[in-house]
């Protein structure tokens, strides 16, 4: 290879024990995790409970394991939203967890940052993508208030995200794969709420991904009459970016993060293998190898929840990959054949 | 109460300027491929004052490659004075350290605000296990927190934007109280916004770089049927709309919220000085 590549660490979801365990097996080289045990009642807008690990004896196996194995665990406190009314509980919930031995924070809020600095918390504290740093200025001034890393947020350019390293004084994460976020996640107020009527609208998008930013919206132009009917005009989809992971290497971020938390612990381990497998052909400079398997995997079975699609149809023909030009808009092109044939058919392909 | 207009065109500005308005607000609030040249500006800047009114320049998310242009627009308003600037990024504060005369205030995306959800009662009820507790912290903003505001203000931020919902006014009073001006934004609340400009991707636009700017002209109303619910999309933003009433308007005197934005754009047709006046006269009766 011409240009050096870093190579970053994998750092994978889990909501449970098992997730750990099989994550770790797969490669991961840093877990993190929500903790949601009964007794939290705060809100949430975001995510719910069965993304989260349930109790803090979950979370003391949980780092317990994870540090047997030399790997970190990161706490997320993601949201981006933080008021007095919640710092009693949201304080105990911290203090609980760093009991059981995280080894890190993910912060959404800088409310929720100036709480634990006046707790004197003794972990490193990262900057989650609720913060939208896009520029290098962003996250200087995350460096300079406390955090010593920063995931970015999603919709840039990979020359962006090598400027951005390039002139960052902290370290800096990236999401490799999974998520469907259209909108800025700072920005948005779509709430993944499981109503009856978000039930309803969600049963009308066909297709593996449901989130509020891939609903159909009837569209027409302001004063006009004429309606467009069932538009997902937000866009939202999976993301994937195996066959990006050298040029993304080469920005020099510090680690490459897979989307999931809320998905099944198969989804977990197989996604994190498929990463490790690639991401250790690229730190072994097998690249023809690389680029084989890249074929190779398209076609075979990916877990790309919750259906049986493959890479192929769930993300490259419809060239759903990170990074990619930003308004670029698959919804309009067509389905292939067969990704038509399985929405349309799902019941039977999931009856098989 | 004081009027503020707020325009991301300079062929908008006049309009503007020549309003019953208190002040005016050039700049763009959501996408920096609408950031306005040096000399542009410049422009804005020169005419504003000229009619006395005060002039505040607003700036959106930015990427790497724009924020010299932002760096530029800093050191022109620091170099002509005391300016005030409306920031969305915390990297554009990160540059203001450079200019502390400047009066920063904080944008609409800085200022995280639950209840711009779209959704109804019935789809939040299902969110809170108390439903008047949840319902009460749902309504608050990121600023309800003392040592939230007083993290902004060791880095000089004097105030922050809010939006036009009602049932969040009494939690607005707490921002004024612990010493931060707050500017309401009039009918268009921001729901969801992106740098992936869905405007530009449903009419076909492929480069962001060359993009024709159709939110100048078009804004599109998002009918969804099973929701029960409608948005607009002006640009890179979703909104829901929200209409004012009299009675909002003296709640909002007696908490302290003396500020009104109003934009112009094509979904509220502000983009004229007599429909402006009306409704400044009208908000004002």
């Amino acid at each position: 290879m011409s240009e050096k590549i870093h190579i970053p660490k994998l750092l994978a979801p889990i909501r449970s024990y098992e997730g750990v365990v099989r994550v770790i097996r797969a490669g991961a080289d840093e877990v993190y995790c929500d903790v949601f045990p009964e007794e939290r009642e705060h809100l949430w807008m975001h995510r719910g409970r069965n993304c989260a690990i349930d109790s803090y004896d979950e979370l003391d196996r949980v780092t317990k394991y994870a540090h047997s194995h030399d790997i970190p665990v990161i706490l997320t406190l993601n949201e981006p939203f933080f008021t007095e009314a919640m710092e009693e509980e949201m304080a105990n919930h911290v203090r609980q967890c760093l009991d059981k031995g995280i080894d890190a924070i993910l912060v959404g809020d800088l409310g929720v940052l100036s709480m634990l600095k006046s707790m004197q918390v003794n972990v490193p504290l990262y900057a989650s993508t609720y913060m939208v740093s896009m520029n290098h200025e962003a996250i200087n001034f995350l460096e300079k208030v406390g955090f010593s890393r920063a995931v970015i947020e999603r919709q840039l350019s990979t020359f962006e995200i090598k400027e951005i390293v390039e002139h960052s004084k902290i370290d800096v994460e990236v999401f490799v794969h999974g998520g469907g976020c259209s909108n800025l996640n700072g920005s948005c107020y779509l709430f993944h709420m499981m109503s009856p009527n978000m039930r309803r609208a969600w049963s009308a998008i066909d297709g593996f991904l449901k989130s509020p930013c891939k609903l159909l919206f009837d569209i027409s132009e302001v004063d006009e009459e004429n309606t467009v009917e069932d538009i997902p005009v937000m866009d939202a989809s999976l993301w994937c970016s195996l066959c990006k992971l050298p040029e993304l290497g080469k920005t020099g971020v510090m680690g490459f993060k897979i989307a999931g938390r809320c998905l099944s612990e198969e989804y977990q381990e197989n996604t994190t293998k498929i990463y490790r497998e690639f991401i250790d052909l690229i730190t072994q400079d097998r690249m023809l190898l690389f680029n084989d398997m890249i074929e190779l995997i398209k076609k075979e079975y990916f877990p790309l929840p919750p259906s049986l699609l493959n890479l192929q149809e769930g993300c490259c023909e419809e060239k759903r990959c990170y990074y990619s030009p930003l308004f670029y808009s698959p919804y309009k092109n067509p389905p292939s054949w067969s990704t038509w044939t399985k929405a349309q058919f799902k019941w039977a392909v999931l009856r098989e | 109460m004081k009027f503020s207009v707020q325009t991301d065109n300079l062929k908008m500005l006049n309009e503007a300027t020549s309003s019953d308005c208190d002040k005016v607000r050039f700049g763009s609030e959501f996408c920096a491929w609408k950031l306005p040249s040096l000399k542009s500006l410049e422009k804005a800047y020169e005419q504003t004052l000229e009619t006395e009114k005060k002039f505040i320049y607003i700036t959106p998310r930015v990427p790497e490659k724009s924020l010299k242009v932002v760096e530029d627009h800093l050191k022109f308003l620091d170099g002509n004075g005391a300016n005030d600037v409306v920031i969305n990024d915390w990297g554009v504060l990160n540059i203001l350290e450079k200019h502390p005369n400047l009066r920063i205030q904080i944008g609409r995306q800085l200022v995280y605000m639950p209840a711009r959800c779209p959704w109804s009662q019935e789809e939040l009820s299902v969110a809170f296990s108390d439903l008047a507790q949840g319902q009460e912290i749902f309504n608050q903003t990121n600023l309800n927190y003392l040592p939230t505001i007083q993290f902004l203000q060791n880095y000089n931020i004097k105030g922050a934007d809010v939006d036009w919902i009602p049932e969040s006014f009494q939690n607005f009073n707490y921002i004024v109280r612990s010493g931060l001006q707050v500017s309401i934004y009039l009918n268009l609340i921001p729901v969801a916004i992106t740098r992936s400009c869905h405007t530009a991707r449903y009419l076909g636009e492929d480069d962001p770089e060359n993009c024709s700017r159709p939110c100048d002209t078009k804004a599109f109303k998002l009918k969804q049927k099973q929701m029960g619910i409608e948005l607009y999309l002006l640009g890179n933003v979703a909104y829901r709309m929200t209409q004012p009433s009299q009675t909002e308007i003296e709640t909002l005197n007696k908490i302290g919220v003396k500020d009104i934005v109003i934009s112009i754009n094509t979904i509220m047709k502000t983009g004229e000085r007599n429909k402006l006046n009306a409704l400044i006269q009208k908000l004002n009766a």
